[in-house]
C-alpha cells in the first residue's frame, strides 16, 4: 500500500517506508512503467531543480528503491 | 465549567515505561470529559494506541533541538487543538522548559514547574550536597565529563558501580570495560556529565509526592519495590507506612520548597538500618496511576491545582498493604495510524 | 509545453521507518540564514568569495557593552582586557579597544600586536607560562601588568630587577579547585595547598618586587556560574591572607575569563539557548562574592576580566558552499574500530543504514574548534523538507576532515550555501594554512557596510617566508 502522503507498507515483508514528495512522484511514475530517462525529464519539468542535481538524486533514489526490492534492474 | 483540555507526553509503556499513559488514566478518572492531547517523539509509543488513550496525538521535536523548535511546533499544535494545561512528564522536557514559564503562560497554558535553581539542586550531579544539607544518607555520587574522569573516579569508588545518564537511564557496571561502554553510550544520548554512583545493596523504595511550592506536601505515597526487572525497573510494589521514610521526604521537600510532582528513589541499607537517597526525579513516575486506585489521585490533584490556582486539600495517605503489579498487554493499532504520524511534515 | 510554475524541489528519499523513531519533527524544523546583519549571504560571497568569515561589528560592540554593563552595575571598579589569543585580527581588537577594553596578552608577539594597536604598556596585562626575557624587559620598562605564572619566572624577575629603588608591582597567577572537572594546574600556583603562601613569603624576601594582585582563570566554557562564586571567595581569602603575611595592599583581583558563548559542546544535551548562562549570572557570582567577602569599609580591589570567547564567538560566522553531495553508509562502530586494527574491514552491505553527507569548500583547518564544539550549520535558502542527520565533510583531502558527524540538515545540493555559527572565537588564531588558501575575513557594519579585514591568502603570501637554496633555484 502507498498513500498519497508517501507512506508505504509492504504487506509481504511487514516493512513500512516514508517517501518525500519528490520520491513519491518518482515511484508513481515507476508504477506507470515510465523509463528512467523519461522520469528525469518529468522531475526537471515539474520541480525547480538543476538537471545535474536531479540526475544525481534520481540515481541515488533509484538505488535505494532497488535495495528495498521495488524494482529489479 | 468546561472539561479541561490537557497536553501531556511520555506515552510509552514498553520496557522503560513512562508516566503519560498512567496520567491519562488518573485524569480521566477524576475528569471524565477531559480532552487529552498527547505529544510523542515516536509513532511507536504504545500509549498512543491504548483504550481511552489520548484524543489527539502530535509528533514533537526532541528537547535537545531547543526551546525555539519546541514552541514553534507547540504553536502549530495549539492552532489545531487548543488546550489549557501542559504537563511535561520527561526529565529532558522539564530541563528545557524550566525557565520558560512565561513562554508557556503566554500561550494560555497553565503548567506547574520547579524553578531552575531548585531543579539543579536535585540533579544527580548535585545530589550529595542536598542530601548532606537535609541529613540524608547518600551513596558516593560523582559527575564525570569524560572517560579519563570515569576511570579516575571509579578507582575511588570501586566496582560494581551505577553509571547514570544526566536525565535518564542507568547501567550497573562490573569492570572498566563495561564502564567505558556505558559512559560513552550515556554521554552520547544524554550529554555530559555522566554520573557515577556507588552501589548500595538492599531493598528499593520509591516515594511519589506533590510539593506545594512552599515546603509542604499535598500528598505522598511510599512503596517498596517487590519485583525488579533485570534493568532495575519496579515491576511490582507495595504501599508502606514508615515514618522515617515520610520524614525523610518531608525534609527534602521542605528544603527544596518543591513545586509539583516528584519521585524519590531510595535503597535501604539493612545493615545500617538507613535509607540512602539515590535520585529525585522532577516529575511523575510511571506508576502514577497506582495510588489513584488506592484513593489518592496525584494527577487529578495537579489538574485541580491548575484549574483553580490553588492546591486542593491534602490527598489521603495510601494505607499500607496495597500492591501493584506491572501488567503488560498488547495494544492494537493499524498501519494507517503510523502513516498519520509519519508524513505530517511540511 | 513546459509548465510555467514548477514545484519547490525536495530531494527524493525513501526511508525505512523501522530504522529509527517514526517522527518527521524529531530534529525540529530547518531554520535558514539568508543574511548576516541584514546583508544577503550570496551578496557577501559574490564580492569576497567562498568560504568567507564574517564578523558583525554590531554584535561585537553589543556583546562588550552587555558584559561591561553586567559587571559595572554590580561593582565600582571593573576593567575588561581583550584576550588577544581568542581573536587577534587587528580590526576585532580595535573594536574592543574603542569600547574601552585594555589588552591581555600571553606572548611577546601578542604584546607587540597590542602596542601596534595603540595600547600603552601600562594597559597591557602580560600573562602566560612562557615569557621571553627580552619581552619581559620591555614589559617592565613600559609598565605592563605582569602576572607571574611560575617560580622560574619569579626568580628571573627577581634577578633582572635587583637594585630597583621603586619595587616592581606584580601579580601571581593562582589555580583553584572550584568544582570545574579539571583544575587548571598547568597555570600558576596552587591556592588550595599552601603553595601560594610559600611564594608570597619568597616575594617578601625580595624588596625589588611587590605583590599587588592575584590572577585566576578557572577554566574555559564554564556553564556553571556558581564555580566563580567559589573562586571569588577563595581569591579574596588568599588576598587577605597575603596582606596579613605582610605583602602590602592587594590592589586588584583578576578573575580571568572562561564565560561560555552560544557554542555547543559535543555531549551537550540542551542547546546553548538553554545551557549558556547570562552574563548577569557570572557577574552576580563574582561581584557579589567579592563585595560580601572584602572587609567592610575598605576600598574594594580593582576587578579585571579577560573574557574572550563570550565577547567574540557569537559575532563570527563562516559562510561555505556545498561542493558535493553523497550518501554515507553507516558502519557498525565496533566493526569500524576493529578494521582500524586490520581485522575484517567493515563490508558495505546493500541496504545498510546510510545518511546524507555533504562536502563543503571549508575544512577543519579553518574550524579547529570543531574538536570540542558543534557549530550550527544553517542553509542559506529556506528548505521545505525535514532535517535528517547529515555528515558534513570539509574540503581537505583527509578522512578526518569532518566538520560535523550529525548536523540536522534538509537535503541540500551542490552550489547551496550554508552558514556556520558561532565561530568567532579561536578559529582565526588557531586556523592553519593547509592544502589551500585561507579565506578572506570581512566585518559588517551597522549601516550595511562590509569592510574587508583580512584578504584571502595567495601564493606570494604563503611563500613569503620560504627560502630556496641557490642550488635549487633553477628548476631546469
Amino acid at each position: 500500500m502507498l498513500n498519497d502522503r508517501g507512506f508505504a507498507f509492504d504487506p509481504t515483508s511487514g516493512e513500512t517506508f516514508q517517501l518525500s514528495t519528490t520520491g513519491l512522484r518518482i515511484v508513481r511514475l515507476l508504477q506507470q512503467d515510465t523509463g528512467h530517462e523519461k522520469i528525469l525529464e518529468h522531475v526537471i519539468e515539474e520541480f525547480e531543480v538543476e538537471p545535474n542535481t536531479a540526475s544525481r538524486d534520481l540515481a541515488d533514489f533509484l538505488l535505494s528503491v532497488k535495495q528495498v526490492g521495488w524494482i529489479s534492474e | 465549567m468546561n472539561p479541561p483540555r490537557l497536553i501531556l507526553s511520555g506515552l510509552h509503556r514498553g520496557e522503560n515505561p513512562q508516566p503519560g499513559a498512567g496520567l491519562i488514566k488518573s485524569i480521566r478518572a477524576q475528569f471524565p470529559g477531559a480532552f487529552i492531547i498527547g505529544l510523542v517523539y515516536d509513532a511507536m509509543e504504545s500509549g498512543i494506541y491504548m483504550v481511552d488513550g489520548p484524543d489527539q496525538v502530535y509528533a514533537m521535536p526532541y528537547p535537545t533541538s531547543g526551546a525555539q523548535a519546541y514552541f514553534r511546533r507547540l504553536d502549530e499544535i495549539l492552532a489545531l487543538s487548543p488546550a489549557d494545561i501542559l504537563i511535561p512528564t520527561l526529565d529532558a522536557e522539564i530541563e528545557l522548559l524550566v525557565h520558560l514559564e512565561e513562554e508557556i503562560t503566554r500561550r494560555g497554558l497553565r503548567c506547574v514547574l520547579p524553578d531552575k535553581l531548585t531543579l539543579q539542586r536535585r540533579s544527580k550531579a548535585n545530589l550529595t550536597e542536598l542530601a548532606n544539607l537535609c541529613d540524608v544518607a547518600v551513596p558516593d555520587t560523582q559527575p564525570i565529563y569524560d572517560l579519563s574522569g570515569a576511570y579516575a573516579v571509579s578507582r575511588g569508588l570501586e566496582f560494581p558501580l551505577m553509571v547514570k545518564g544526566q536525565y535518564y537511564d542507568a547501567k550497573k557496571v562490573q569492570h572498566e570495560g563495561e564502564l567505558a561502554a556505558a559512559v560513552s553510550r550515556l554521554a552520547a544520548e544524554w550529554g555530559a556529565p555522566v554520573i557515577l554512583q556507588k552501589c548500595v545493596d538492599g531493598p528499593e523504595f520509591n516515594a511519589l509526592g506533590l510539593g506545594d511550592g512552599k515546603g509542604g506536601l499535598v500528598g505522598l505515597c511510599c512503596i517498596r519495590k517487590t519485583i525488579l526487572s533485570d534493568k532495575g525497573k519496579g515491576l511490582g510494589g507495595i504501599t508502606i507506612n514508615d515514618p522515617r521514610l515520610t520524614d525523610l521526604c518531608e525534609r527534602l521537600v521542605r528544603e527544596l520548597k518543591w513545586n509539583g510532582p516528584f519521585e524519590v528513589e531510595l535503597i535501604l541499607d539493612e545493615k545500617r538500618g538507613e535509607y540512602f537517597l539515590i535520585e529525585i526525579n522532577p516529575r511523575f513516575p510511571a506508576w502514577v496511576d497506582f495510588p489513584s486506585q488506592c484513593g489518592a489521585n496525584f494527577a487529578g490533584a495537579l489538574v485541580r491545582r491548575l484549574l483553580d490556582g490553588v492546591w486542593p486539600a491534602s490527598l489521603p495517605t495510601c494505607p499500607a498493604g496495597h500492591f501493584y503489579l506491572r501488567h503488560q498487554i498488547e495494544v492494537h493499532g493499524h498501519v494507517n495510524q503510523i502513516a498519520e504520524l509519519a508524513g505530517t511534515y511540511a | 509545453m513546459t509548465p510555467t510554475l514548477r514545484l519547490p524541489y525536495i530531494r527524493p528519499t525513501l526511508s525505512r521507518l523501522n530504522q529509527g523513531p517514526v517522527n518527521p519533527f524529531r530534529l525540529g524544523t530547518s531554520p535558514s540564514c539568508p543574511d548576516i546583519d541584514g546583508i544577503s549571504v550570496p551578496e557577501l560571497t559574490r564580492e569576497h568569495g567562498s568560504p568567507l568569515f564574517v564578523f558583525s561589528e554590531t554584535a561585537l560592540r553589543d556583546a562588550y557593552r552587555a558584559a561591561h554593563r553586567a559587571f559595572s552595575r554590580r561593582y565600582p571598579d571593573v576593567q575588561f582586557a581583550w584576550s588577544y589569543k581568542t581573536n587577534y585580527l587587528n580590526a576585532i581588537c580595535r573594536v574592543f579597544h574603542q569600547e574601552g577594553a585594555i589588552a591581555e596578552v600571553v606572548s611577546g608577539f601578542e604584546y607587540e600586536k597590542a602596542r601596534h594597536n595603540g595600547i600603552e604598556g601600562h594597559n597591557i596585562i602580560f600573562n602566560g607560562p612562557h615569557k621571553e626575557k627580552a619581552d619581559v624587559e620591555r614589559a617592565i620598562a613600559e609598565g605592563a601588568m605582569l602576572q607571574v605564572d611560575n617560580i622560574d619566572e619569579l626568580l628571573h624577575l627577581g634577578e633582572i630587577t635587583k637594585g630597583r629603588t621603586e619595587p616592581l608591582p606584580i601579580a601571581l597567577r593562582v589555580h583553584l579547585s572550584t568544582g570545574v572537572q579539571t583544575v587548571w594546574s598547568k597555570f600558576g600556583f596552587s591556592g588550595d595547598d599552601g603553595e601560594l603562601q610559600q611564594v608570597v613569603r619568597r616575594i617578601l624576601a625580595m624588596p625589588q618586587l611587590r605583590l599587588v594582585g592575584l590572577h585566576c582563570h578557572i577554566g574555559t566554557f564554564i556553564l556553571e556560574p556558581e564555580w566563580y562564586r567559589i573562586a571569588a571567595k577563595k581569591m579574596v581569602a588568599l588576598a587577605l591572607n597575603a596582606e596579613a603575611m605582610g605583602a602590602g595592599p592587594i590592589r586588584y583581583l583578576n578573575m580571568g575569563g572562561g564565560f561560555a558563548s552560544h557554542a555547543r559542546l559535543h555531549f551537550q544535551y540542551l542547546p546553548p539557548e538553554q545551557a549558556t548562562p547570562s552574563m548577569d549570572r557570572y557577574a552576580e557570582a563574582i561581584c557579589d562574592t567579592i563585595t560580601a567577602e572584602w572587609p567592610q569599609g575598605r576600598t574594594l580591589p580593582k576587578l579585571y576580566l579577560e573574557t574572550g570567547r563570550a565577547l567574540v564567538d557569537d559575532a563570527g560566522y563562516l559562510i561555505s558552499t556545498v561542493v558535493a553531495v553523497k550518501r554515507r553508509t553507516l558502519h557498525d562502530p565496533v566493526a569500524t574500530a576493529l578494521a582500524a586494527f586490520g581485522k575484517n574491514g567493515p563490508a558495505t552491505v546493500a541496504g545498510a543504514p546510510s545518511q546524507n553527507a555533504l562536502v563543503l569548500d571549508a575544512g577543519i583547518n579553518l574550524m579547529y574548534t570543531t574538536t570540542w564544539y558543534q557549530p550550527r550549520i544553517l542553509p542559506v535558502r529556506p528548505c521545505l523538507d525535514a532535517p535528517t542527520p547529515t555528515t558534513v565533510f570539509g574540503c581537505l583531502c583527509m578522512n578526518i576532515d569532518v566538520l560535523r558527524e550529525d548536523a540536522p540538515l534538509p537535503g541540500l545540493t551542490t552550489g547551496d550555501q550554508v552558514v556556520m555559527h558561532p565561530v568567532g572565537a579561536y578559529n582565526q588564531t588557531q586556523s592553519m594554512q593547509f592544502i589551500t588558501y585561507r579565506p578572506a575575513v570581512v566585518m559588517t557594519g551597522p549601516g550595511g557596510q562590509v569592510h574587508l579585514i583580512r584578504r584571502r591568502e595567495n601564493l606570494e603570501y604563503v611563500q613569503e617566508m620560504e627560502v630556496v637554496p641557490s642550488h635549487l633555484q633553477n628548476p631546469e
